[in-house]
């Protein structure tokens, strides 16, 4: 099942066209990744599904339907999407940056419903911050800070959320717990998750699609084991990659690699 | 929203219309016709001698409500463009929007003035001309390449295009008359010239609208503050938005400063005290700048005409003189925290 | 570039000059022939009408102008060096704003105020207001980018202009002071003369001398100290030579803003990125801007005069929109 393909998009950024003839299928309810070199496309792929970007050919459809025909609130209630980076309005506190993610269900002053109440209390405490909902935001800490963006996207209440790099700035530890969560909520909860990653065996890990870009166009895109190949990451990386398996999980992961000749 | 805050939130909004109220008192009390509060409250009430109607209703009330209406248009205006340029260092009268309305300002008056009864009227009309001239202007010449704008590019840019304005508004009106050229100077420190009725019946309008209007965007300027690309996608429509913000901005201020003169730092002023009273919750910051603003200008106001009788010091000096520091201090703020 | 084409730069630049001097003095209210000129320079006759107009009015006024844009352009070129931001200039950051501040307040408790003390006072103020500015820049941890400094002193700069307006309202002084305000050679006399061109001469040189460390500076403090330059002394004395130049040019014009940003632009396209080479060049394409500027002022709306700070700043305006609508970065 696929809710989001694109056709053929060419997406222009300052007349530099960045996509050319791409062609994607997400996977209904799975967790897709798309990996890549510096500057080959992913963010740009990944604000061209959101709508952030307009496409100058080809379509994008969610649902069967245009992506240039919704309008900007009804798409909400279907996507999410993490940016790289946000901003962090001064003394905003957990609860209020939280409720920004109703939004899109709300009318013109914002005011919230009893059921906004209950869809916000209950992304607070999925993300665990129950303790810290009325501290401000600037007063966290990085890994708690992202959370709260999660919370906010979770908060939208939509089936498909998209993240941008969600793991940088986040250490080891957290960049699992991350991951681990997001798998969680794959599960329990059927989102489809579609994000962009830099660190391969995360991504290898984690996802049951992987979509690997070079150029502004899709080289390969399939199962973790279709993509991590010494053969494919040498055509999107130009590296020599020693292929392994991870003992933990079974999965495909990049040993050592070397620059190709 | 916390209930804890909500009440704290009432009690600010009382605080600050009782603010409101004092400074009226003490604006009414004050100038060169002395009159006490006795007298003051008899006239209101029907029963001044017709020397204190006359200065209390010919003189002090209207240029009173102008100054009240003046400054909560030019925060209110302050606040919007703030967040269009996602940089809370903008200021209405920093960015050139004010030089931009001094210009329709002195075309108006040297051309259309005399042309027919109520053409003041049509001052407004002519400032937001001019200012909606100056707005695009500086956001063109702002933005770079890939169509982003830099925030400090544009304030920068906004320095020099309200220079531009000035020089010809000033050339202008050298050019017209000596007459023109000294209201367009002392406009331009920011005087309160504008002093009758006729003025009260044209600026209240058209800030009460559009101040209204603006309201309706303060929840999705709130989520703006997140950056456009989230907003976007939790259902802003960001240009639009936007786009609208901006409109307001330059309709609201260039309408006051048409009136109350070039008041600069008053649109950075009074949402910064605003926001730093009850955070960052436009549906909050909007209403509570205006009444800021009005008691800001008010009082600066007040201060330069009773306090300097003989040579009255305009308004915008005094806020100047606050808003100039300030400003600094908010940059060099920011320097340290990025 | 080789030296040679540098210098000969150099002496077309002052042959330039020379001759916008020339022509500024020549032409106005009565239009005056290059003999007439001569004679009344070499063999000056009292009786003369023309020789009197030439040495009491135009003269005084054409040479202001010329030392003034001289004095303006080498400060705008030191301060560009020193802050490495092509949009500085002392107009800009406020140190004229700190010149006329003071001289409003001489004015406003003691208007029978001489000249040389006028002088002294806007000194004093320059150097203020340039302290002011550069502590801005100190207190700021980090480095201030270009915009942001340039910004802190516009805003300095209205904000010490507002301070004067309202001194000036208070005391009833906008008739003596709307010309320190407009900017303008027209009041200059033979008295402001030698002190002021003296200054000026004096200044220039020893920039010409400091033009090697200040060509050095521009890879940065760093780079510079590890190159064996005096940070300290650098930046002490050139900040007192921009006190001095400003200071004096507005003692003698009032506040003229963006001949110093312009000028260096133009020089470093004539003469490249070696300060020894900018500053001279600035000097004499500084003199040349103000000194045709002023016959502008005087001859598009005559017998009506055109104040010299707008003229200019609708030159300089667009100049600044230019150069910052390049800049990219924060």
């Amino acid at each position: 099942m696929f809710r989001v393909s694109a056709n053929t998009i060419e997406v222009k950024y300052d007349k530099k066209i960045i996509l050319k003839d791409l062609l994607l299928h997400i996977p209904d309810k799975s967790i897709s990744t798309i990996i890549g070199p510096n500057g080959c496309g992913k963010s740009t792929l990944l604000k061209a599904l959101t709508k952030i970007l307009p496409y100058s050919k080809g379509q994008i459809l969610l649902d069967g339907q245009a992506l240039n025909s919704y309008k900007t609130k009804e798409l909400a209630k279907k996507m999410a999407l993490l940016p790289q980076s946000q901003i962090t309005p001064a003394q905003i506190t957990v609860r209020e940056l939280v409720a920004y993610g109703r939004y899109p269900h709300q009318g013109n002053f914002g005011i919230l419903s009893s059921q906004d109440r209950e869809i916000i209390d209950w992304a607070i405490s999925k993300t665990k911050l129950n303790d810290v909902e009325n501290a401000t935001v600037d007063s966290l800490s990085g890994g708690q800070r992202q959370r709260v963006w999660i919370a906010l996207a979770l908060a939208q209440q939509t089936d498909i959320i998209y993240l941008d790099e969600p793991t940088t700035y986040l250490d080891l530890a957290h960049q699992l717990e991350l991951m681990k969560f997001l798998k969680q909520l794959n599960e329990e909860e059927n989102r489809t998750i579609v994000m962009v990653l830099h660190d391969l065996n995360l991504a290898a890990r984690f996802s049951d699609y992987m979509i690997s870009m070079n150029s502004g166009q899709i080289i390969k895109a399939g199962t973790v084991e279709e993509v991590m190949t010494t053969t494919n990451l040498k055509h999107v990386f130009q590296i020599d990659a020693v292929i392994s398996k991870d003992p933990y999980t079974g999965k495909p992961i990049c040993l050592s690699y070397n620059t190709s000749l | 929203m916390a209930p804890k805050r909500r009440n704290s939130l009432l009690l600010y909004i009382l605080v600050t219309l009782l603010l409101v109220f004092l400074t009226f008192l003490f604006s009414i009390n004050l100038g060169s016709y002395h009159l006490s509060l006795l007298e003051v409250a008899n006239t209101l009430v029907g029963h001044g001698s017709d020397n204190s109607i006359l200065v209390l209703f010919e003189y002090r009330l209207p240029r009173i409500l102008i100054a009240l209406v003046g400054g909560a248009g030019i925060a209110v205006a302050g606040s919007l463009l703030q967040s269009y340029t996602g940089n809370h260092l903008a200021d209405t009268g920093l960015l050139g929007l004010h030089a931009g309305a001094s210009f329709g300002l002195i075309i108006f008056m040297s051309f259309f003035s005399q042309s027919f009864l109520y053409a003041e009227m049509l001052i407004p009309f002519f400032a937001f001309i001019g200012g909606i001239l100056a707005a695009i202007l500086i956001v063109y010449l702002a933005k770079s390449k890939n169509r982003t704008i830099n925030t400090n590019k544009l304030i920068l840019i906004g320095i020099a295009v309200s220079a531009l304005f000035n020089a010809i508004t000033l050339f202008l009106s050298l050019r017209l008359s000596d007459e023109t050229y000294s209201f367009a100077a002392s406009w331009l420190l920011g005087n309160i010239w504008a002093r009758d009725w006729i003025h009260v019946s044209i600026i209240l309008p058209w800030v009460a609208i559009f101040s209204l209007l603006a309201y309706r965007l303060a929840h999705p300027l709130n989520l703006l503050q997140v950056g456009d690309e989230f907003a976007q996608t939790t259902g802003i429509s960001v240009k639009y938005i936007k786009n609208n913000a901006l409109l307001l901005a330059v309709l609201l201020s260039s309408g006051s400063v048409a009136m109350v003169g070039n008041i600069s730092f008053l649109g950075l002023l009074a949402p910064h005290l605003a926001r730093q009273l009850v955070g960052s919750d436009y549906r909050l910051t909007l209403p509570l700048s205006a009444i800021l603003g009005s008691i800001i200008l008010l009082l600066s106001d007040t201060i330069g005409r009773s306090l300097f009788e003989a040579n009255p010091i305009p308004a915008g000096i005094f806020v100047a003189f606050i808003g100039g520091p300030y400003f600094i201090f908010l940059l060099l703020k920011n320097n340290r925290s990025v | 570039m080789t030296t040679w084409h540098k210098w000969r730069t150099i002496i077309l630049l002052f042959l330039g000059s020379l001759a916008s001097i020339i022509l500024a003095i020549s032409l106005g209210a009565k239009d005056i022939s290059f003999m007439t000129m001569w004679t009344s320079i070499f063999h000056f006759d009292a009786n003369n009408n023309l020789h009197q107009i030439i040495y009491e009015i135009r003269l005084p006024r054409v040479l202001g102008a010329a030392f003034v844009g001289m004095a303006f352009a080498v400060a705008g070129s030191i301060i560009q060096a020193v802050t490495r931001n092509s949009l500085a200039d002392i107009g800009i950051l406020g140190i004229n704003g700190g010149a006329v501040l003071f001289v409003t307040i001489c004015f406003a408790f003691y208007p029978a105020i001489s000249y040389g003390w006028l002088t002294f006072f806007s000194f004093v103020g320059a150097t203020l207001s340039t302290i002011l500015v550069f502590s801005i820049g100190l207190v700021a941890r980090g480095n201030l980018s270009p915009l942001t400094f340039t910004i802190a002193g516009a805003v300095i700069a209205a904000f010490l202009h507002a301070i004067s307006s309202g001194i000036a309202i208070f005391f009833d002084l906008n008739r003596d002071l709307a010309f320190w305000y407009a900017g303008g050679v027209a009041g200059v006399t033979w008295g402001q003369l030698p002190i002021f061109i003296t200054i000026v001469i004096i200044a220039v040189f020893v920039a010409i001398l400091l033009g090697k460390q200040l060509t050095i500076i521009g890879a940065g403090q760093e780079m510079a100290s590890s190159l064996g330059i005096n940070i300290r002394f650098l930046l002490f004395s050139s900040m007192g030579l921009v006190v001095l130049l400003g200071g004096a040019g507005v003692a003698v014009a009032g506040s003229i803003s963006f001949v110093g940003l312009i000028i260096p632009h133009v020089a470093r396209k004539f003469v490249g990125h070696d300060y020894r080479w900018i500053i001279p060049a600035s000097a004499l394409l500084g003199s040349t801007l103000v000194v045709m500027a002023d016959l502008l002022a005087r001859i598009i709306f005559a017998p009506k005069e055109l104040a010299l700070g707008i003229l200019i700043a609708f030159i300089g305006v667009p100049f600044f929109l230019i150069v910052a609508k390049k800049m990219e970065g924060i």
